[in-house]
């Protein structure tokens, strides 16, 4: 059930898992997250608070400690084989595009 | 100057946007949200500001969740974070304000906020509509059952307003699902391209507040029909009841939020909330109930005893009496009134007993005033049914010029071509309908024109 829900990942839930490649609180994912991308990303606290729910729920991540109400969190196996499959994806679309757009006018 | 104001709340839980709107409108007034009760979102007075105000759901948490509840304080942590700060929670709805200027929307991916605002309905809203809803329908079905097969009874209730409330809780419950059904639908077109949740619309919150109106307005009449169908005190009694009732709901409420501050487990703070809620229901129908009936004045006067039987010291006022009929004057009285019925139909019933020598007379008749002559065929049909039932009597027309009525009915007893007359009579205006029983009181034509016009204008 949990794969079908992140069957592709939205460009949050793929940053969110990336930064969790390293044990890092909700703040510091969110931090990391506007840093990484220049600001173009950004996640609400709301959007991240149930993200984590979710990616806890479905074994992509776990929570590693809680400090007083600071939690800190990683990816897992299960969180790490999500991201690369979705990476293979993106890969998948960037050769397709690459393999058959035209060259000059850009487009099919 | 107030410091604090106070709002009803028309809001649905998944309104986030009209609340956010709103809660930021308010702000710029110079009104910051402080919290939030069971009725009224309590402001109090700041600095007119621009504060952006932000709403997400927690669908983990309940009414009766313990405070402080880990998943608010870790959803709490990440907001204090991005610099949004709680301000008040509704339910599943946690409300936020931040004012930092062009502040990281609390809420991010729409696909997230779509289910999460599902999921939160899923756990209050829509169990308790549907419930309400089912109710409701009951309700109205056996009004509808009742209206058809005996609108006499419904019509002529004292309870016709407030049963009306039934009508308007279908109607309330089944337009705020519908009305929630077609937002999810369109959220979740509107998510499925890429774009943001509905909005729910002015309309919606309109058609809320049109059915609180309503509702109060059902409640006022409801007042005004028991203060002139029952009179003051059953009035006053009224007033005072709906007070406990009032009283009873912020009490239970107060107990669940101080139950949830002490950290009381969910399931332990639902038993004593409930607890609380039954000790303080019987408390309030058993007081009342006792109060209505040991009260003096309201049922029971002074009494005394003479010749075996119980004489009002100080009998209450009826609009016709023996003595008014007789002309003589009696020393020991026992009276009966008792005033029922809506606005549409007044009913009072008025009996009296006098002892005459050794003997008792007796005179018991039943005012019916209608507010609407459609209605004088139902109440004569009525007034002549509670004899005619069981097939033995029948009322036959007499000459109401005597009365000085412009219809009357004298009741016969008998069978097989054989009737005796009863002293029973049917005394009828446009707008009045009088049962009389005149029990061994022969009327003379003078006597009858004296009872036809004290009846036709009590």
């Amino acid at each position: 059930m949990a794969r079908e829900k992140f069957q592709t990942l939205t460009e949050q839930m793929f940053y969110i898992l990336l930064c969790l490649g390293q044990e890092r609180c909700g703040a510091d994912v969110m931090a990391w997250i506007s840093e990484t991308t220049g600001g173009r990303v950004a996640v609400g606290p709301g959007t991240l608070y149930n993200l984590l729910e979710q990616f806890l729920q479905a074994g992509y991540i776990r929570e590693t400690k809680v400090e007083g109400r600071k939690r800190s969190y990683v990816i897992t196996s299960i969180g790490q084989a999500a991201l690369e499959a979705e990476v293979r994806r993106l890969r998948t679309l960037t050769a397709d595009y690459e393999r058959l757009a035209e060259p000059e006018g850009g487009a099919l | 100057m107030r410091n604090t104001k106070r709002e009803f709340c028309s809001y649905l839980i998944f309104d986030y946007r009209g609340v956010e709107a709103h809660l930021s409108q308010m702000a710029a007034r110079g009104w910051r949200l402080e919290k939030i009760g069971p009725w009224f979102w309590t402001y109090r007075r700041a600095e007119p500001a621009q504060v952006a105000y932000a709403v997400t759901y927690l669908p983990s948490v309940s009414q009766f969740s313990p405070e402080p509840s880990a998943d608010r304080e870790n959803l709490e942590e990440l907001c204090a974070a991005a610099g949004w700060e709680p301000v008040a929670e509704w339910v599943q709805m946690q409300i936020f304000a931040n004012e930092r200027p062009d502040p990281v929307p609390l809420e991010t991916e729409e696909s997230v906020r779509l289910e999460i605002i599902h999921r939160s309905m899923k756990k209050n809203f829509l169990p308790w509509t549907v419930v309400v809803l089912v109710l409701a329908l009951v309700m109205a079905g056996l009004q509808v059952k009742t209206l058809l097969t005996d609108p006499y009874s419904l019509l002529s209730s004292t309870n016709l307003f407030p049963s009306f409330v039934w009508e308007l809780l279908l109607v309330l419950q089944a337009g705020n699902l519908l009305w929630y059904g077609r937002w999810l639908r369109r959220s979740r077109r509107s998510v499925a391209q890429g774009g943001a949740c509905a909005d729910a619309g002015l309309g919606l919150r309109r058609f809320n507040l049109v059915i609180l109106w309503l509702v109060l307005a059902l409640a006022a009449l409801f007042l005004v029909s028991t203060l002139l169908t029952t009179g003051a005190e059953i009035g006053l009694f009224v007033v005072c009841y709906t007070a406990g009732l009032v009283l009873l709901i912020l009490l239970v409420d107060r107990t669940r939020r101080a139950l949830k501050r002490r950290g009381t487990a969910r399931g332990l703070n639902v038993f004593l909330t409930l607890l609380v809620d039954v000790v303080l229901a019987v408390v309030l129908v058993g007081g009342s109930t006792w109060l209505l009936f040991s009260s003096r004045g309201l049922f029971n006067g002074e009494t005394y005893h003479y010749q075996g039987q119980t004489w009002d010291a100080d009998p209450v006022s009826l609009p016709l009496t023996v003595e008014d009929v007789t002309g003589q004057h009696y020393e020991h009285v026992r009276r009966y009134s008792y005033g029922s019925g809506s606005l549409l139909i007044r009913e009072r019933s008025c009996r009296e007993t006098v002892l005459d020598g050794a003997d008792l007379v007796i005179l018991d008749y039943d005012i019916t005033t209608l507010a609407l002559p459609g209605l004088y065929d139902l109440a004569l049909e009525h007034c002549q049914s509670e004899w005619t039932d069981g097939g033995y009597y029948t009322w036959t027309e007499t000459d109401p010029a005597p009365w000085g009525a412009e219809a009357a009915y004298q009741l016969r007893w008998g069978s097989g071509g054989s009737w005796v007359t009863r002293p029973n009579y049917i005394l009828c205006w446009p707008d009045r309908i009088v049962q009389l029983n005149l029990s061994d009181l022969a009327p003379t034509p003078d006597q009858m024109a004296v009872i036809g016009e004290t009846l036709q204008n009590a």
